[in-house]
C-alpha cells in the first residue's frame, strides 16, 4: 500500500531521517550540551543559561550535567520509539503519510468523539466518581479559587487558555463549568459542529489546568484532554451525531437515494486515532522507563509492588489491596507484567493482530490499580482502545467471525422511510445493520419470502436466520441488536407490549402516510393515502 | 477557495482540507465537496503540523515535564520507586470544647497533595516543622477556634518478606500544640468549616478514638 509519494524506496525516508536525528541528538547531548552547561556555570558563555541556574550557590555541576544526562536519555529512548515505529510501517509497506493521512472510516473517529466528550460530560454531572476527576468537581474548583494567593501557580496551558486573567475566581470557573457541560451535551449528541467541541476542548482543558496551577496534578487527565481537542479539530460529526443525520437526511433527498455511509472514510479521520494512538504509546513507554531509571533493576523486586499497594491501599482504606499487601508473595511476576504491558504497548501501533492483546492488557492493569491501590485512571480505561478499533474490528472477525447482522427494508423513494434509515444508520454504533432499498430489483432475489407491496406498508427485518420480522416487532428486533437503543427494550418488552406494541405502530404508520409518503399504505385492511 | 466557505466548513464538523488526486478512488466522502476544493498540499500540511506539535509537545513534556508545567503533556513516572520496608501515614486532629476533629485539606486550604506533604513534615524537628506547625496553628485558629488542641498521630507501616506486616497498625501521638490567635495580617487564607467529600480524605479516621 502507497500513497503520497511512497514508492518502495520512499517509505524507508522516515525512518533514515528519525534515525539521522537521533543520532546527532546523542552527539548533542552526549558531548556539546555539557560543555555549554559547564561553561555556562562557570559564569562564561550563554548569559541566558546561566541565569537559569538559580541554585548554582548550592547545587554542585555533576547534578546539573546528571539531570542534562537523563533528560537526553529521555528524549534518546523516546527517538528510538519513534524509529522502531517507523521502521515497523515500513516494513509494513506503509508509506510516509499513510499512517497519517490513508481514508479511515469516519465512524471510528466519530466514536472516540461519542466516548471523549460523554466521558467528560459524565465527570462533570457525577463527579462522584471516586478521584477521576477533581477538576470537573465545580466546588473543588471553587475551592481553589479560595486558597491564598501563594498556593497559585499558573502554568503554561492556562496562561494561554485564559490570557489576561491573572487568576480566574470561583464566579467565572462556574460560568466555564457551565460551558464545558453545554459544549459536552451538543458535542454528544454531534449538534452544532466543531463550535460545541472547540468550547468543551477549551473549558475543559481550562479547567484541568486551573487545578495543575495549585499542585494538583492528575495524569489521567492529559490524554483525554488531548483526545478532545483532536476530536474538536477533526471532522469527529461525520458520524453518529445529529448533524450527519440531517446532512445525510438533506442529501438523500435531493439525490433521491439512500446510501449507506458504512464505508464513509476521510483522510481526517485517520491522523487523529494514529495520534492518539502513538502518543497512549508513547506514554506507556514512558512510563516503563521511568521505572528502569528511577529504581532501576531492584524495582522489579518483590516488594516493589506490594510496597506501592500497600501505601495507598492503606491510605485510602481500601480492603483488597490491604488483603493483598500482605500476600505479597504473587506480585512479583505482575511486575514484571506491569512492566511489560507499558514497555510493549507501541507494538499495537505496527502489529495489528497484537493490539487487541495489548489493549486489553492495558485496560485489566488500570483496573486493577484502580481496585487495588485506589487511582482511577477511568479515561485511559475508557480510551485506550480507540484508536486501535480498526485492527480490533480485525481480531474480531478473524477470531469470533460474526453473522451478518440485520437487514432493514426500506422505501427509497420515500422521504420518512429515508429519515427513518438516516436514523437507524445514526444509531447503528455496532454496524450491525443492512438497508436494502425495496425500489432495487434484488430484493425478489435475495429475500423472495417478502412481499414488495407488505414491504412497503410495515418496518420489515431480515435477522441472519433469515427469520422475517415486520411493524412493531420489526422494531423490537431492532432495538434488540441495536445497543443505542437498549435503554427502551424494558418498555419494548414489558407485558401486554405485544398486545398494544402493534396498535401503536400501525397509529404512527397511518399519521407516516399522511405526512408525506408517496406510496398507498394497507394499515390494518384500509387504505390511507 | 474562500475563507468563509472553510470556516462554514469548519464550523459545521466537515473536513475543510481535501486530499489531492493520489487519493482520487480511495475517498468516497458523499459531501458534496465543490471542485474548487482546498488545496492538498495545505490540507496535509495542517494535518501532519498538529502531528508533529503533538509528538514534539510529548516528548519536551516527557524530558521536561516534571511537575505538570506542560500539561497535557506529561512525565509518567508513577510508582518508579522502589519498595521500602516501612512506610508512615499522618493524620491531623483537633479537640474542640465540642469534640474531636479529623483535619482535612479543606479545612487548612491547601490542595490535596499540598497537605499530604505538609504532614510528613509536621512531625520533624528543627525550624522546617516550626514553620509547618506554627502555620497550621494559625489556620487551625481561623477554621475551628483559638486554644484548640492539634495532635499529630502517625501509624509506622511495616513490610516484610510476606509483604504489609500488618495492615492496622496503632497510632501514635508524635505532637501536640495549641491553635493560636490568628493575626489579620500575616494569616493564611482559611477556607473555614466546609461541607466535605470524603473522597478527598485519607480514611485512617483516627481522631476521636481518643489517645494512646
Amino acid at each position: 500500500m502507497t500513497g503520497w509519494r511512497d514508492g518502495p524506496r520512499s517509505r524507508w525516508v522516515l525512518p533514515a531521517c528519525l534515525g539521522g536525528f537521533l543520532l546527532v541528538w546523542i552527539l548533542l547531548v552526549g558531548w556539546i550540551f555539557p560543555e555549554i552547561v559547564a561553561r555556562a556555570y562557570s559564569g562564561e558563555g550563554f548569559e541566558r543559561l546561566g541565569g537559569l541556574m538559580s541554585g548554582r550557590d548550592r547545587i554542585g555541576l555533576d547534578e546539573y550535567l546528571g539531570d542534562l544526562a537523563t533528560n537526553g536519555l529521555r528524549v534518546s529512548l523516546m527517538l528510538g520509539l519513534l524509529v522502531l515505529i517507523s521502521l515497523g510501517w515500513a516494513a509494513k509497506g506503509l508509506g510516509v503519510t499513510d499512517p497519517w493521512l490513508e481514508p479511515a472510516p469516519v465512524r471510528d473517529l466519530a466514536v472516540v468523539r461519542v466516548v471523549a466528550v460523554g466521558l467528560q460530560l459524565g465527570l462533570l454531572l457525577w463527579p462522584g466518581v471516586p478521584n477521576a476527576s477533581l477538576s470537573a468537581d465545580p466546588t473543588y474548583s471553587g475551592f481553589l479559587a479560595s486558597l491564598s494567593t501563594d498556593a497559585y501557580q499558573p502554568i503554561l496551558a492556562l496562561k494561554i487558555l485564559l490570557p489576561g486573567i491573572a487568576r480566574p475566581g470561583p464566579d467565572l470557573l462556574l460560568a466555564i463549568w457551565f460551558s464545558c457541560v453545554a459544549g459536552c451535551v451538543l458535542g454528544v449528541i454531534g449538534l452544532g459542529g466543531r463550535i460545541p467541541l472547540l468550547i468543551a476542548a477549551w473549558s475543559t482543558s481550562t479547567l484541568v489546568a486551573h487545578a495543575y496551577s495549585y499542585g494538583e496534578y492528575h495524569h489521567p487527565e492529559a490524554l483525554h484532554g488531548v483526545a478532545l481537542w483532536l476530536v474538536a479539530l477533526a471532522p469527529s460529526c461525520a458520524a453518529f451525531s445529529i448533524d450527519s443525520f440531517r446532512r445525510r437526511t438533506r442529501l438523500a433527498r435531493m439525490s433521491s437515494g439512500f446510501s449507506p455511509s458504512a464505508a464513509l472514510r476521510s483522510p481526517h479521520a485517520r491522523w487523529p486515532l494514529t495520534l492518539l494512538g502513538l502518543l497512549f504509546a508513547m506514554t506507556y513507554f514512558d512510563a516503563a522507563i521511568e521505572k528502569l531509571l528511577i529504581g532501576g533493576v531492584s524495582w522489579f523486586g518483590s516488594g516493589t509492588l506490594g510496597y506501592h499497594i500497600a501505601v495507598d491501599a492503606t491510605r485510602w482504606g481500601i480492603s483488597p489491596g490491604m488483603w493483598l499487601a500482605q500476600h505479597a508473595g504473587a506480585l512479583g511476576p505482575m511486575s514484571y507484567m506491569a512492566w511489560g504491558i507499558e514497555f510493549f504497548f507501541p507494538l499495537a501501533l505496527v502489529l495489528s493482530l497484537a493490539a487487541p492483546i495489548l489493549v486489553a492488557a492495558a485496560i485489566a492493569m488500570h483496573v486493577g490499580i484502580w481496585v487495588l491501590h485506589g487511582p482511577p485512571f477511568l479515561q485511559h480505561i475508557l480510551l485506550v482502545g480507540l484508536p486501535f478499533q480498526q485492527q480490533m474490528r480485525a481480531a474480531r472477525d478473524r477470531w469470533f467471525p460474526r453473522r451478518t447482522g440485520l437487514r432493514v427494508l426500506y422505501d427509497g423513494h420515500c422521504d420518512l422511510c429515508i429519515r427513518s434509515v438516516c436514523a437507524l444508520e445514526t444509531l447503528d454504533v455496532s454496524g450491525r445493520l443492512a438497508f436494502v432499498d425495496l425500489e432495487d430489483g434484488a430484493l425478489a432475489r435475495e429475500i423472495p419470502e417478502v412481499d414488495r407491496i407488505d414491504a412497503v406498508s410495515w418496518m420489515h427485518v431480515v435477522d441472519d436466520r433469515g427469520t422475517v420480522w415486520r411493524g412493531f416487532f420489526a422494531f423490537r428486533r431492532l432495538a434488540r441488536g441495536m445497543p443505542a437503543l437498549w435503554p427502551g427494550l424494558p418498555l419494548l418488552y414489558a407485558p401486554l407490549s405485544g398486545h398494544f406494541g402493534p396498535r401503536i405502530y400501525d397509529l404512527v404508520a397511518r399519521r407516516r402516510s399522511r405526512r408525506g409518503c408517496r406510496v398507498h399504505v394497507q394499515v390494518a385492511g384500509r387504505s390511507d393515502l | 477557495m474562500s475563507t468563509g466557505f472553510l470556516l462554514d466548513r469548519f464550523c459545521q464538523g466537515l473536513p475543510v482540507i481535501v486530499v489531492g488526486d493520489e487519493w482520487k478512488g480511495k475517498l468516497s466522502m458523499n459531501e458534496s465537496l465543490p471542485p474548487r476544493s482546498v488545496s492538498s498540499r495545505t490540507g496535509r500540511t495542517l494535518a501532519l503540523a498538529v502531528v508533529i506539535f503533538g509528538i514534539a509537545a510529548q516528548i519536551a513534556g516527557i524530558a521536561l515535564g516534571a511537575g505538570g508545567q506542560f500539561w497535557p503533556f506529561l512525565r509518567y513516572p508513577m510508582y518508579a520507586t522502589v519498595g521500602e520496608s516501612e512506610f508512615r501515614h499522618q493524620e491531623l486532629c483537633v479537640f474542640t470544647e465540642t469534640g474531636s476533629h479529623s483535619v482535612s485539606a479543606w479545612d487548612l486550604g491547601i490542595p490535596t497533595f499540598r497537605y499530604l506533604g505538609l504532614l510528613r513534615g509536621l512531625g520533624a524537628d528543627g525550624p522546617a516543622g516550626d514553620r509547618g506547625r506554627a502555620r497550621v496553628a494559625l489556620v487551625v485558629a481561623r477554621a475551628f477556634e483559638p486554644g484548640a488542641r492539634i495532635e499529630l498521630w502517625e501509624a509506622a507501616y511495616e513490610m516484610g518478606p510476606e509483604g504489609l506486616v500488618d495492615a492496622k497498625p496503632g497510632w501514635d501521638r508524635m505532637r501536640v500544640w495549641e491553635a493560636e490567635g490568628p493575626d489579620p495580617q500575616t494569616e493564611p487564607q482559611a477556607s473555614g468549616r466546609r461541607p466535605i467529600s470524603s473522597r478527598h480524605l485519607p480514611r485512617s479516621g483516627q481522631c476521636g478514638s481518643g489517645s494512646r
